[in-house]
């Protein structure tokens, strides 16, 4: 045997040895400070390959765009269970893309959802079933994300929206749209936050919702919905009448621009878009 | 006096330390499954000295380039040394002194010559203008100047060889290793590239080569060693091994038949007149008749090269005067007109 | 034919060679490398990368998207994956072809019959790889980033110009849009990118030169480099498995094992790209730690690559 076709199979292999902590040190690292995702071990099963995700290596994230393009296909053509599909796989291709999952979640819980609400060639019974479905669907796909990108404020915002608007339900409302603004949301949601805590039952939570809205409401920022739930809370909570805000309100100093602008989508869209354009 | 390098004697000394030495060389191939050993080389010696031209002959398979691969340390011995002046062919520090051609040589396809000169060049650590003039010099001296810019692509076998001995040449080598140089060849430029070799011996140069042309080698070679199934079976100065002892030739010119005749009686009446004879020492005539051209001679008056086609074809193979042979000739043209 | 005494090529006079130490072996391993260079550049490489960048490029506009987020994201991915692409393409099959043709073509004999150790010639070779792969990447890179500016700033201007006719435009909006459509198209995230496909490049040729050091065929080659990158981004649930003990079965532990060991973790270095590709990028600091583990892969991938070459027959 010759010495050279011996040392360096044993180097390659102390070397290996060596290099597995400093690796998983380095990778540990980048995941912790969110600019890497963790291995998901399950990752790929919608591929029908477990490894089939990591084969890909670098084409992941173009095979994640084209595939999002494709999802645009079925979205107009309304077939929600191949969206869906899509949006798992390019999810799962691309996890640290946020927008995919906002998009996923919308394309669910607002299109679909919507699309089975209005369907009248069923009955009104199996249709409010497939919406709450869809709607749970959404949710879902909302929630995975965030268990990928935890900071992520604009999907505590996007499923804030759905639990607002879609579920009613002020309690959740008001949760995520708490841990938006926690994870550096706009100014908008706080307001938002305070009008689902207005139509919560406690006095802390009404306490809390007249706090932000006056506090708004002394910067300025002076919406009509603004003014009508600070005087239900005046009344709520007893604030003295000198306290009170004056009864016909002065026009808002400054318009809002673009709060509500989402990136040219059907509306209702994922909230605030990374480019607003106009509504 | 060869190329001032690092290890070179200092003027005025001897070199005496063998410009090639291979002791007791063994080289043992296995096959891929181990099953069977193949020696390629066993216990073979020679020494070349400087300024020698030593030919190293033998039918194929029979361990030439081994030995060649293990003196330039592209193979390891299994056993026995090999060194080029006295530095272990091992070592990179011995392969300073030597340049190598081997046979049918490949050089990178997508370089001209004159780039292909300057890599090695550079290889050896030549550059800047010393590179440029080396360059120049080589490509001028195989007779290259006109194609330097061509690809080595479009070179025909012959020119293959001569940027080949170009490039072996390019660091100022004081000993050549050219294995089977006039392999595939046409005869003109065989004979440009034996000239070549005669002009290297001149200069001071050492070349070992390996061939087995044997007329060429017998041509050029101070001495030679025939190696079989890996073995040294002869060695020692070609002249030596050449020789037939107890005859002479004379080559006569206008000669008529009387005077051979008159020649004939006179060897007949000296044979007589000698004591011995009875024993079969007397002179004899054995022969006579016209002297055969060579197909070479033949092929290179057909093909135009009239100076050294009018050249006797004895003379040739007396090694005719160095001045004359140093270098291909002044009038071969620098590029040959045939291509494969 | 020259035979005048002045211009001997054998002359004494001749100049001393300066070819020992460090300098001298830098630059045998430089002229090596620029030859490799020279070789493959010759092998119309460019001409190739242009006409498949054009194409690619053309491939990523000819798809229709729906917000300026995702054309630029979708050039942006389009970008990195044919930078990923080219890379492994020049590390495997460049790389497979080099050695064994040398070989081949006895070329190596006239090269290793000169003073040059047979760890440079292939440190010249490894070199010579990678500033192909680098030329290219920067090629590419310049190319696209070029393209992203452009896109940026027509969607930047297209939005602006919306907001305006609908009379919503002000300073604090338009710094907004800038600021968002901007943070998706050309920022230094995107370089970051094109330099962990570097590295990755750069460890895939030396992991395909040590391979190259041992196989028989081109072939072979190609496909066991091609072996090595696919495993090498999976690498990384072979070692979690392993370090985290989260194999259950002796099979497992078997796979699992010698990948991890053996196979360097490309999606370590894959991670610069991906970040790019989301729209942020790595911060220095990790740039730099990635560069010392390539290092760390390359320096013992050389030096095996030179331990078995140095004892190969040739």
């Amino acid at each position: 045997m010759k010495k050279g076709y011996l040392l360096a199979p044993l180097l390659i292999i102390a070397f290996g040895f060596a290099k597995l902590p400093l690796e998983q040190r380095h990778s540990d690292s980048m995941i912790d400070r969110g600019l890497r995702q963790p291995v998901d071990m399950g990752l790929g099963e919608e591929l029908g390959q477990g490894a089939l995700i990591a084969v890909l290596g670098g084409y992941r994230s173009i095979l994640a765009s084209l595939l999002y393009v494709e999802s645009q296909v079925f979205f107009e053509r309304r077939e929600w269970a191949k969206v869906e599909t899509t949006f798992r796989l390019v999810t799962s291709l691309q996890p640290q893309f946020e927008r995919y999952w906002e998009l996923g979640g919308w394309h669910l819980a607002y299109n679909a959802a919507s699309s089975y609400r209005f369907d009248e060639s069923r009955r009104l019974a199996v249709r409010e079933t497939l919406f709450h479905e869809w709607l749970d669907r959404g949710i879902a796909m909302l929630e995975d994300g965030l268990r990928h990108l935890p900071d992520s404020w604009r999907l505590h915002a996007d499923l804030a929206e759905i639990y607002r608007s879609r579920k009613e339900d002020p309690r959740l409302a008001a949760h995520h749209f708490r841990m938006a603004l926690a994870n550096g949301a706009r100014p908008l949601y706080e307001r938002m936050l305070a009008y689902e805590l207005v139509l919560l039952g406690d006095r802390e939570s009404w306490q809390e919702a007249y706090d932000i809205l006056m506090d708004h409401y002394r910067q300025g920022h002076r919406m009509p919905s603004a003014i009508r739930d600070l005087k239900i809370l005046e009344e709520r909570l007893d604030i003295p009448l000198e306290q009170r805000i004056p009864e016909e309100a002065p026009p808002p100093l400054e318009p809002e621009p673009g709060a509500d602008a989402t990136s040219g989508r059907p509306q209702p869209g994922p909230a605030a878009a990374t480019a607003p354009v106009p509504a | 006096m060869p190329t001032v390098s690092p290890s070179s004697p200092k003027p005025g000394d001897i070199d005496t330390t063998p410009a090639v030495r291979v002791d007791r060389l063994t080289r043992v191939f296995r096959t891929p499954m181990r099953r069977q050993k193949l020696i390629a080389v066993r216990e073979l010696s020679l020494e070349v000295k400087p300024g020698e031209i030593y030919g190293l002959i033998g039918p194929n398979g029979s361990g030439k380039s081994t030995t060649m691969k293990c003196l330039l340390g592209l193979v390891r011995p299994s056993a026995g040394s090999c060194s080029i002046f006295g530095r272990d062919s091992r070592s990179t520090a011995s392969r300073r002194e030597v340049g190598f051609l081997p046979e049918n040589p490949y050089f990178y396809k997508h370089l001209s010559g004159r780039e292909t000169i300057r890599f090695y060049g550079r290889l050896c650590g030549l550059r800047g203008r010393a590179l440029e003039e080396r360059a120049d010099e080589l490509l001028e001296f195989v007779g290259l100047s006109d194609a330097a810019d061509r690809r080595l692509g479009g070179y025909s076998k012959g020119m293959l060889q001569r940027i080949g001995l170009a490039q072996a040449l390019v660091h100022h080598p004081r000993l050549l290793v050219l294995d089977e140089p006039t392999a595939g060849v046409d005869p003109r430029g065989s004979r440009v590239i034996r000239d070549l070799v005669l002009g290297f011996k001149e200069r001071g140069i050492t070349v070992m080569l390996c061939s087995h042309l044997l007329e060429q080698v017998q041509e050029v070679c101070d001495r030679v060693g025939i190696i079989y199934e890996g073995r040294m079976v002869r060695e020692g100065r070609t002249e030596d091994l050449i020789a037939v002892e107890n005859q002479t030739e004379i080559v006569l010119e206008n000669a008529d038949t009387a005077l051979l005749e008159e020649l004939r009686r006179l060897v007949t009446r000296h044979a007589a007149d000698r004591p011995g004879a009875a024993s079969g020492a007397a002179p004899r005539w054995l022969r006579d008749g016209r002297p055969r051209t060579t197909l070479e001679r033949l092929f290179l008056e057909a093909t135009g090269d009239s100076s050294r086609a009018g050249a006797p074809a004895a003379d040739a193979h007396a090694g005719a005067a160095p001045s004359e042979q140093a270098g291909p000739p002044a009038d071969s043209p620098p590029n040959e007109p045939t291509h494969e | 034919m020259s035979d005048s005494d002045s211009s001997r090529p054998t002359d004494p006079g001749s100049p001393p060679l300066q070819n020992s130490g460090l300098g001298g072996a830098l630059w045998r391993v430089w002229v090596l490398a620029c030859s490799t260079l020279t070789q493959l550049v010759r092998m119309k490489v460019f001409v190739f990368l242009i006409l498949a960048t054009l194409v690619l490029a053309a491939m990523a506009f000819a798809v229709v998207t729906f917000s300026p987020e995702e054309e630029l994201k979708l050039i942006r991915d389009v970008a990195l994956g044919s930078m990923h692409l080219f890379a492994s393409l020049l590390a495997i099959a460049a790389t497979a072809i080099l050695l064994p043709r040398d070989v081949e073509d006895r070329t190596l004999y006239t090269i290793l019959s000169k003073p040059v150790p047979r760890y440079e010639y292939l440190i010249g070779k490894w070199l010579g790889v990678v500033l192909l792969i680098g030329i290219c990447l920067l090629f590419m890179d310049l190319f696209y980033s070029a393209i992203l500016w452009w896109r940026q700033e027509s969607l930047i201007q297209a939005q602006l110009a919306a907001f305006e006719a609908a009379g919503q435009l002000d300073a604090g909006l338009a710094e907004e849009v800038r600021t968002a459509i901007a943070s998706q198209g050309l920022t230094w995230g995107f370089h970051s990118g094109a330099f962990g496909i570097l590295l990755q490049g750069a460890v895939l040729t030396s992991a395909v030169l040590l391979l190259s050091t041992i196989a028989t065929s081109t072939l072979f080659t190609i496909l066991a480099g091609v072996a090595v990158l696919l495993i090498g981004h999976g690498q990384e649930l072979a070692r979690r498995y392993f370090l985290e003990g989260q194999v259950s079965t002796t099979m497992e532990r078997l796979i699992a094992t010698p990948v991890a060991i053996v196979f360097p973790d490309f999606s370590l270095f894959q991670s610069a790209a991906d970040a790019a590709s989301v729209g942020t990028g790595l911060p220095l600091g990790d740039l730099l730690r990635l560069t010392t583990i390539a290092v760390l892969y390359i320096l013992v991938y050389k030096i095996a690559a030179s331990l078995i070459f140095a004892e190969r027959e040739l």
